[in-house]
């Protein structure tokens, strides 16, 4: 599966270098403040992580500024939602959905 | 005095509980939105039965508490618990973003169905109508609160959503004994309580709540809701014997 799409992204043009020999360095870690055991550390480190955009799943304005810098940026709400979990907890966007939009917005 | 009380919200039913427990008891109101009344601007996301932990543009900040009243309010109802069926169509949107985008003009479907009959519904209804929309409301319980008039807005009463179509846009709802063709669905039917206080999310140590669910809200639910929260709070940190019948 994972050559498939690995294949179907290439065909779309996105940027997938065969990184088989050193996979996990291709994942980006973006930890979430959600259940963190040290939320001051995640400040310290970027204080975006102070600004909590979807109050239910707990996301930062730090998480979602890199679903949208990331290899793959989201370009969409859903993508968003999928890369994040922002406006997929209990409230399902009824807090958050319109700040994500801006947000996506002013990125461009 | 009692211990510390942490108050989640700084809307009607925080500010009331704040407002019944001063004197009897130390409270901290913790708001994440530039409501007034608020102690601590920041998000509260954690609590463990002795401490709130709020994060905000300060970084995390830590409230020792005997007690924690979550007063965070209510949001419509989402597709899941309108038990809505059917693919996730784009343009399915809940009525708070729905009338914050239409305002922006983010928003903009020609024939948009509003479901819902209450506060909510109508307020999403003049967002859509000012966009310049025909808006088809499906009122589940009927019409609750007062809702502007207008010929581009019909209303059917008393018809239950059952699923939403489309792919990739939204192109119709089905309802129990009708269907609309639309371009757009806002959910604004019901109130649930907003919970998002890991630790507290349904049934807390030593946690209350003053979220009423009434649609369209009061005032005076809201302060009662408040006001039994404070009494509630208050005998949870043990200082029961000192509440007197409240004044309002």
């Amino acid at each position: 599966v994972a050559e498939l799409v690995h294949e179907l992204l290439a065909a779309a043009g996105a940027p997938v270098e065969d990184e088989r020999a050193g996979a996990v360095a291709a994942l980006e870690p973006v930890p979430r403040l959600f259940g963190h055991a040290e939320p001051a550390a995640l400040f310290a480190r970027d204080p975006a992580y102070g600004d909590v955009v979807c109050p239910c799943e707990q996301v930062t304005a730090a998480e979602v500024a890199a679903a949208l810098c990331m290899r793959l940026p989201a370009r969409s709400v859903a993508g968003l939602r999928k890369r994040t979990h922002a406006a997929a907890g209990r409230c399902q966007g009824a807090t958050c959905l319109a700040g994500l939009a801006s947000r996506l917005e002013a990125h461009g | 005095m009692a211990d510390t009380i942490a108050i989640v919200g700084a809307g009607a039913s925080g500010r009331a509980c704040a407002e019944a427990l001063a004197g009897r008891a130390r409270t901290v109101v913790v708001e994440r939105g530039p409501a007034p009344g608020a102690d601590v601007r920041a998000t509260a996301i954690r609590w463990d039965g002795r401490a709130l932990l709020a994060m905000g543009p300060g970084g995390p900040v830590e409230i020792a508490a005997a007690a924690l009243v979550i007063a965070t309010g209510a949001h419509p109802l989402g597709s899941a618990e309108l038990g809505l069926a059917g693919t996730r169509p784009a343009g399915v949107l809940p009525a708070p973003a729905a009338c914050e985008l239409a305002g922006r003009g983010r928003f903009r479907p020609s024939r948009p169905v509003v479901i819902g009959g209450g506060r909510w519904a109508a307020r999403a209804v003049d967002a859509l109508l000012a966009t310049g929309a025909a808006v088809t409301v499906v009122a589940p319980d009927g019409i609750l609160a007062p809702m502007r008039e207008s010929a581009a807005v019909t209303v059917h009463e008393r018809l239950t959503p059952v699923a939403v179509r489309g792919d990739p846009g939204v192109e119709r709802i089905e309802c129990d004994r009708a269907v609309f063709e639309c371009d757009g669905v806002v959910l604004a039917h019901g109130l649930a309580p907003v919970r998002n206080v890991d630790g507290a999310v349904d049934g807390g140590e030593h946690t209350v709540y003053a979220q009423p669910t009434a649609d369209p809200p009061s005032a005076g639910g809201s302060r009662a809701a408040g006001e039994e929260a404070a009494r509630a709070a208050l005998a949870l940190t043990g200082g029961a014997a000192t509440i007197g019948p409240w004044s309002s």
